[in-house]
């Protein structure tokens, strides 16, 4: 649904995005995570056919960038930075003159769809400036979608937005992937955000640095640790667990971290070693990475 | 270009002006006090007029007449200069201040469209305010002075109000986009186009109008054909003006 070869925008001879290489599926929810001025909007604003990239090309929907912008437009949907609303006209009236700007017939009912939708119809004749931070973001995800693009952009969906608000929203843009099978482009400083939403995250400093599942991205870069809580201390567990395969093993009171190559296979002879030594195993489970972690190994590799 | 999302820009400027109190005023308040000034200058006039025929004066009244209404005409074309900048200088830099230009222009949007839809939202709002004025003064005229209407409604006159007016506000608007397209916040954009489109325009206008022998039929022909050539001048600067990328990533 969205692929680019070396796309390159530069500002001034700076490069804001250079040779971003992407390849997006129909109905993916692909995340793009990177420090602030890393050119996560310079991306979806190129990718929009909002500014020209100085080199590369994209296919959007299966249109060219730069020749089919007016097409790429049509079938896109972007949620920009700032809601961007008219404070003065209704949440009817903001939606209806975009409604119209892309041609729609039947404006009502697909107003009326995403304005319930988001919890937003029985204050659709209210002018959109008296609206929390939170209503003008639902407004302006609405107004996104009117048109029900086959790609949608959303920069910062959640910023600034109370937890309950966001959880909606987050809801809202996972059931847009599952359910309506649309391709998701989803700029976000909130890992646990990208971590929930993201079929695939990519990280951008200018340039993409990596790009997997969360899954992946954990996996490939820390190794993989199992950690054994017991109910009383073992007894000198590093020579209890003296294994070709265990790579290291760290004793922290009651629970033992173990570094193993390959813990599905490997787990269940830690158990058996620990067992034939009078251990009392309370649980077992894998050493959780957060994104957050992964994001920032990452960011300080790029630097 | 589509006539659809012409008529939905067109709607949305309006919903959105009518909205908009200062704006409103704007529209309001300009009309108002140069139409007051017109009737006062009328009534002014008329009672000279009557004081000096009761002292037989031997002057060429016509030729007062025509001095008068020509100043008079002259508000008239100031109108429709004046009324619609408030609302062009919004156009552009109004829309990048509240954010709602990249939403905007992420539509199939045009922008030939966007600067057509733009300029007839605020061309045709100080027309219509102009003419309404323009019919209350005639009502004035006509029960004050019946008499001397027929010096006012003169072919130069209409032709001036009615196809030479559309022609001055229509250049006065590109003017100000173009200026909005520029400049980076609403203040710079109103001082930028108070200091060009009023002197220059007002200046020529009260030059032109309050010379009696100036207003025929053949000089507004030719006032109308060369306003025809600025506006489509500046419709070319106003679209070579807007590099939209440039103010979606420079303008913070």
């Amino acid at each position: 649904m969205i692929h680019t070869q070396h796309l390159t925008r530069r500002f001034k001879g700076a490069a804001a995005v250079e040779d971003l290489e992407l390849d997006i599926a129909r109905g993916e929810v692909f995340g793009l995570l990177g420090p602030n001025g890393a050119g996560k909007t310079t991306t979806v604003r190129m990718l929009c056919g909002l500014i020209s990239p100085t080199s590369g090309q994209a296919q959007i929907a299966g249109h060219q960038l730069g020749r089919d912008n007016q097409q790429i437009r049509r079938c896109v949907g972007v949620l920009t930075e700032s809601p961007g609303l008219y404070e003065r006209l209704s949440a009817y009236d903001n939606l209806e003159f975009y409604a119209k700007l892309h041609g729609l017939e039947d404006v009502a009912p697909r107003i009326e769809k995403y304005l319930s939708l988001l919890g937003l119809w029985a204050r659709r004749n209210e002018p959109v400036g008296r609206f929390s931070k939170g209503m003008r973001q639902k407004v302006a995800i609405a107004r996104a979608l009117l048109h029900e693009p086959r790609v949608v952009f959303l920069d910062e969906p959640t910023s600034g937005l109370d937890p309950e608000s966001a959880r909606t929203v987050r809801e809202f843009v996972a059931q847009l992937s599952r359910v309506e099978g649309r391709t998701v482009f989803l700029c976000t400083h909130n890992l646990h955000e990208a971590e929930t939403l993201c079929h695939r995250i990519g990280l951008i400093k200018q340039r993409l640095i990596k790009v997997g599942t969360p899954h992946s991205l954990k996996r490939e870069l820390f190794e993989s640790k199992t950690v054994f809580e017991l109910a009383e201390p073992l007894a000198d567990a590093q020579a209890a667990l003296d294994f070709p395969f265990v790579r290291r093993v760290e004793v922290q009171d009651l629970r033992i971290v173990v570094t193993l190559d390959d813990p599905l296979s490997q787990n269940a002879r830690i158990i058996e070693r620990l067992v034939a030594c009078k251990a009392q195993i309370r649980y077992v489970r894998p050493q959780e990475r957060s994104l957050e972690e992964v994001y920032l190994a990452l960011v300080k590799e790029a630097s | 270009m589509s006539a659809l999302r012409l008529r939905a820009l067109l709607q949305k400027e309006w919903r959105d002006m009518l909205r908009n109190k200062m704006v409103l005023l704007s529209v309001i308040i300009a009309p108002l006090i140069l139409l007051s000034v017109s009737v006062f200058m009328l009534v002014l006039f008329n009672g000279s007029y009557e004081e000096l025929a009761r002292l037989n004066y031997a002057g060429d009244f016509e030729r007062e007449w025509a001095i008068l209404f020509n100043n008079i005409l002259m508000f008239f074309l100031i109108m429709p200069l004046v009324i619609p900048v408030s609302l062009a200088v919004y156009a552009v830099v109004g829309e990048k201040e509240q954010g709602s230009l990249e939403p905007l222009l992420a539509t199939p949007l045009t922008d030939g469209e966007l600067f057509m839809g733009k300029a007839v939202a605020s061309v045709l709002p100080g027309l219509a305010v102009t003419w309404f004025c323009f019919g209350l003064f005639s009502m004035f005229l006509l029960f004050l002075m019946p008499g001397q209407a027929g010096l006012f409604f003169k072919p130069a006159w209409l032709l001036s109000l009615f196809a030479l007016a559309p022609l001055l506000a229509t250049f006065s608007v590109l003017t100000a986009m173009a200026i909005s397209a520029l400049t980076r916040d609403t203040r710079a954009a109103y001082q930028l186009s108070s200091l060009i489109i009023l002197p220059f325009l007002v200046g020529g206008l009260s030059f032109v109008f309050t010379q009696p022998g100036l207003v025929s039929p053949v000089t507004v022909g030719m006032g109308m054909g060369l306003m025809a050539l600025l506006d489509a001048l500046m419709l070319w600067v106003c679209v070579r003006l807007f590099r939209r990328q440039d103010i979606l990533t420079r303008w913070r």
